[in-house]
């Protein structure tokens, strides 16, 4: 501690004790609420049968409240496109993996493959869903990537782009396919809402997985010819 | 009192943290870990007071939100270390100036 | 067992605000960022015990694994790219900032400091 940090040090005091302040009033202001508050969880409960799942969260996430979901997906999206505009991100040279990296990877990915559509699958009746088996599969592409793979350019083109975007492409066309069959933003039919939702988190997982590890990667993969 | 609060109220202590380490530390890295331990406390408010149902399932709603945000949280921080990459070339540091650069 | 469950939470709880604050305080990048990866873990226990096992799965997999993936990836290419933008910074005076050339002495002992421990430099 020089000259500097002994001149800050009255300022790291005030800092310290205004935190202080916060934190006792945050803290104030959690214990004085009521102890036993239900929430939502009557309303969820009392229309889960129409949601076309049997899991609470899943309902919300897809059903209830799904402009929130494709607001989240576009957020993801937009994320990417500014990592992607970022891209003077310096290209790692990374070392050749070794051989336990090699074979852990031969031997994970397609179980992770597996775990995902499993979790997609099961989100509809237990915990899962589409953001749980995206970001496994985010994983199987992220330990793909520290291998050293790299997408074959024929791929790294529009077929990339397709599949970053499909998650949000099939929610606003199931959306405006809704409105224009007369009903309103994101109103599934009861009869086959299950089967609507399955679609949506299918093609969202698949985006979500995609996504995440594109940012990963950082920088924006050349385009094939 | 239930561990709800507790739980609670660890995550308000986690936000205070959180936000003590974002004030005082100049690295970019350290501000972005800040910000996520930030996060992790108010997901934890947020779930703690979720489960106020005596006995009965938790309330859903607090759960897909955090799971929402959680997700946004990855993006954004990914985001987040793109920026300070290009800040670093751009400047050779990775550090808020401490005065600024004439 | 009701005393075992709050004495569980107790613990955790208290682990979560010792692991975020040597995570922020840790002098060595690396060392906060894999502190930072265990917290994510506890906090995927955090959401089980409030029965939230969606948040959890969620948790586990982004929260510890694909944040830290991230970090550790974004701190490796900080270290290369230190080694590179310094040599840079000092050949070509357009790469860096003005100061580094009026104070190069100052400057090339703080950033090599930096280099060999990874630690910010307090002057």
């Amino acid at each position: 501690m020089t000259e500097r940090g002994k001149k800050q040090l009255p300022f790291r005091l005030l800092l310290v004790a205004l935190l202080f302040v916060l934190t006792a009033g945050l803290g104030y202001a959690v214990l004085t609420l009521p102890s036993q508050a239900p929430g939502l969880s009557n309303p969820v409960v009392a229309n889960l049968e129409a949601s076309g799942v049997s899991n609470p969260v899943t309902a919300v996430l897809l059903n209830f409240r799904a402009y929130d979901t494709l607001l989240e997906l576009g957020v993801l999206l937009l994320a990417l496109f500014g990592v992607w505009s970022l891209a003077a991100v310096p290209e790692c040279r990374e070392s050749p993996p070794g051989p336990v990296l090699d074979g852990l990877s031969r031997l994970l990915v397609p179980w992770l493959i597996l775990v995902a559509g499993y979790l997609l699958w099961a989100g509809a009746h237990a915990p899962g869903g589409a953001f749980q088996a995206g970001s496994v599969l985010a994983a199987a592409g992220v330990l793909l990537l520290l291998t050293g793979w790299r997408l074959d350019t024929r791929f790294s083109g529009l077929p990339l782009r397709m599949s970053l975007v499909a998650g949000l492409g099939v929610f606003v066309v199931v959306a405006v396919v809704l409105i224009l069959m007369g009903g309103r933003l994101l109103e599934y039919p009861p009869s086959f809402a299950g089967a609507l939702i399955l679609l949506i988190e299918a093609a969202a997982t698949l985006s979500i997985g995609m996504t995440l590890a594109a940012l990963f990667l950082g920088a924006r993969p050349e385009a094939g010819p | 009192m239930s561990p709800a609060f507790l739980y609670a109220l660890v995550g308000v202590g986690l936000f205070t943290l959180g936000l003590y380490a974002l004030i005082v530390h100049a690295h970019l890295l350290r501000k972005i870990l800040a910000i996520n331990v930030m996060a992790s406390g108010v997901f934890l408010v947020l779930v703690a007071l979720a489960a106020r149902t005596q006995g009965a399932a938790p309330d859903p709603v607090p759960h897909a939100m955090v799971i929402t945000g959680i997700v946004v949280a990855v993006s954004a921080t990914a985001l987040a270390l793109a920026l300070m990459l290009r800040v670093r070339a751009e400047t050779g540091r990775a550090e808020l100036a401490e005065e600024p650069l004439e | 067992m009701t005393l075992l469950h709050w004495a569980f939470d107790a613990v955790l709880g208290f682990s979560l605000l010792w692991l975020a604050w040597q995570a922020l305080a840790s002098p060595d990048l690396f060392r906060a960022i894999v502190l930072f990866i265990a917290f994510g873990l506890l906090m995927a226990l955090a959401w089980v015990r409030l029965d939230a096992p969606d948040v959890a799965l969620a948790e586990a997999a982004i929260g510890a694994g694909l944040t830290g993936a991230l970090l550790l990836t974004t701190l490796a290419r900080l270290d290369k790219s230190s080694g590179r933008g310094f040599g840079r910074t000092l050949g070509h005076p357009s790469g860096g900032n003005n100061r580094d050339v009026i104070h190069p002495s100052k400057k090339e002992t703080k950033a090599l400091h930096k280099k060999d421990t990874g630690t910010e430099v307090h002057d």
